[in-house]
């Protein structure tokens, strides 16, 4: 039986979209990119609910645990908040917290962040690469100025979660990444041993977005 | 920990107290007379390099200094042949003293704003000492260090003997607090090894026939004391309870001197009259230890706490 005038664009589009469909299983799996989504939705930071932590070992012994209250800036990102795709990160050095009120102020001395001379510490993403295999995880690279001195790191950011409705939405996201404090000129208790060159920050960061 | 504290503080101290046992208990070198001149001057310069290093794990500094403290080293280096040249012009009097005093001031106040800042030849990659302080800033520092300069110098050809450097002692010792209570760690070693060598001289000057610290000596403790002094007042994040003047108090102390050379001391017992004046120039420095001291201790100074501490109130 011949098909009729009607059905026959109907099965020449079915065909079309089976080729498409096989040509595109057959590249393999696409990676999930930035340019994925067509709209970039910039999503400020809650400084409430943004943090940046910092681990380092104290007398070649235990690791001590310290805290910036202050995070700023903007993430941008598509698909929604899902997909990063810039991080524009700024601390406020002054918002250094260690529990004790006399560590703080050594903390912010010239000898460490030298908060009258440096006030923030900035971070710039220059790249965002998907990890393979791990769905949500990023390496970002960018430059981290620090004590006036900027040098390039990569940190691994992980999506913790996006949520909201059409008007407004939250996205957030963890990264992590190490510095030696020595290459931003941060040398005091290096050489002797009082205080790690190896610093780990964990910065939770919260964003909003509103229509 | 002990590596610290040996290079930090008792080389940097030994060091002082070698440079002034050969300038002043020494028979031979006693004697000559700009070695026992500039021998306490000296003595602070090396100690206060050595300890600025030993802080630093004896890394070279830049110069000029990409950091604005960079420059406590560079001028306390300058220290070390000014503190020589110095006792070579012990003879000149009115007025190569004031005119020293004034042009030593505007050099170390304004050098710093000179070679560094973004109009300068360095384009921007050398930092000030000061970097937020203005052009009337740096004027009243210059000041602050010409007039302490031809203060001092001018007590040392008069006062002889442990008064002057055990009264520098009190004021670096009080210069440490304030650094301790402001978090800034290599500050008050620093502090802490100049008060060290300074009361070191005091007991030297004691045994070995009265000397004067000279006006290398003379040049060298004042340029350091208020030198050391403003930038820990421009650095500190402590906060306002370490009022300004706490550090005018530390700074001033040793020139409190200066009033006590009249007529009435003159007549008092010798041993009479040092215990007077060791009195009158601690009382300001132990007055600003008290007060930093809760800071020291980390038992004051944070809002937080009293604000943790009407939470607890409420609860109970």
């Amino acid at each position: 039986m011949m098909p009729s005038p009607v059905r026959l664009p109907f099965i020449i589009l079915c065909v079309c979209a089976a080729i498409t469909t096989i040509a595109s299983i057959a590249a393999g799996p696409r990676p999930l990119s930035v340019q994925d989504d067509a709209e970039t939705m910039t999503f400020t930071l809650d400084p409430v609910h943004c943090m940046a932590n910092f681990r380092v070992q104290h007398m070649g012994a235990g690791m001590f645990w310290g805290r910036f209250n202050a995070v700023t800036g903007t993430m941008d990102t598509r698909n929604e908040g899902r997909v990063p795709v810039a991080f524009d990160v700024s601390i406020e050095v002054d918002s250094i917290d260690t529990g004790t009120e006399k560590l703080d102020r050594t903390l912010m001395s010239p000898n460490f962040f030298d908060e009258k001379e440096f006030s923030d510490i900035t971070f710039k993403s220059s790249s965002v690469k998907p990890i393979a295999d791990r769905e949500g995880f990023y390496t970002v690279g960018g430059d981290v100025t620090l004590l006036g001195v900027t040098k390039p790191i990569e940190a691994i950011v992980e999506l913790t979660g996006v949520n909201g409705n059409p008007v407004m939405k939250k996205a957030g996201y963890e990264a992590i990444f190490t510095i030696k404090r020595s290459d931003f000129g941060m040398k005091w208790g290096v050489d002797n041993g009082a205080l790690g060159d190896d610093v780990r920050l964990v910065v939770g960061l919260e964003g909003d977005w509103s229509a | 920990m002990l590596k610290m504290i040996l290079l930090s503080f008792v080389l940097p101290v030994f060091t002082g107290a070698g440079v002034l046992a050969f300038g002043w208990l020494c028979p031979p070198l006693r004697k000559v007379r700009w070695i026992a001149s500039c021998a306490f001057g000296v003595a602070l310069a090396c100690a206060f390099a050595l300890a600025y290093f030993g802080e630093m794990g004896y890394m070279v500094p830049a110069v000029p200094p990409t950091r604005s403290e960079g420059w406590l080293i560079v001028l306390g280096l300058f220290c070390l042949p000014l503190s020589i040249f110095l006792a070579c012009t012990e003879d000149k009097d009115h007025p190569w003293v004031e005119t020293t005093g004034l042009v030593l001031g505007l050099l170390i106040a304004l050098l710093p704003a000179l070679f560094a800042g973004d109009k300068s030849v360095f384009d921007g990659s050398a930092k000030p000492l000061f970097p937020d302080m203005g052009a009337l800033e740096h004027g009243a520092l210059a000041l602050e260090i010409g007039l302490g300069f031809i203060l001092l110098v001018r007590l040392s050809t008069i006062r002889s003997g442990p008064t002057i450097p055990c009264a520098l002692a009190f004021a670096f010792l009080g210069g440490a607090a304030l650094s301790m209570a402001s978090g800034w760690i290599s500050l008050t070693i620093l502090f802490g090894v100049l008060s060290a060598v300074s009361a070191t001289g005091g007991l030297f000057a004691r045994f070995s026939g009265m000397p004067m610290i000279g006006r290398g000596g003379a040049s060298v403790a004042a340029i350091l004391l208020i030198l050391l002094s403003t930038a820990c007042w421009y650095k500190t994040t402590a906060p306002d309870d370490l009022q300004w003047w706490y550090w005018v108090l530390v700074a001033g102390s040793p020139f409190l001197l200066v009033p006590l050379e009249n007529r009435l001391f003159a007549k008092m017992p010798d041993a009479g009259a040092f215990w007077v004046r060791m009195v009158v120039v601690a009382l300001p420095v132990v007055y600003v230890i008290v007060k930093a001291l809760p800071m020291i201790t980390g038992d004051g100074g944070s809002d937080a706490t009293d604000e943790m501490d009407e939470m607890m109130r409420m609860y109970q």
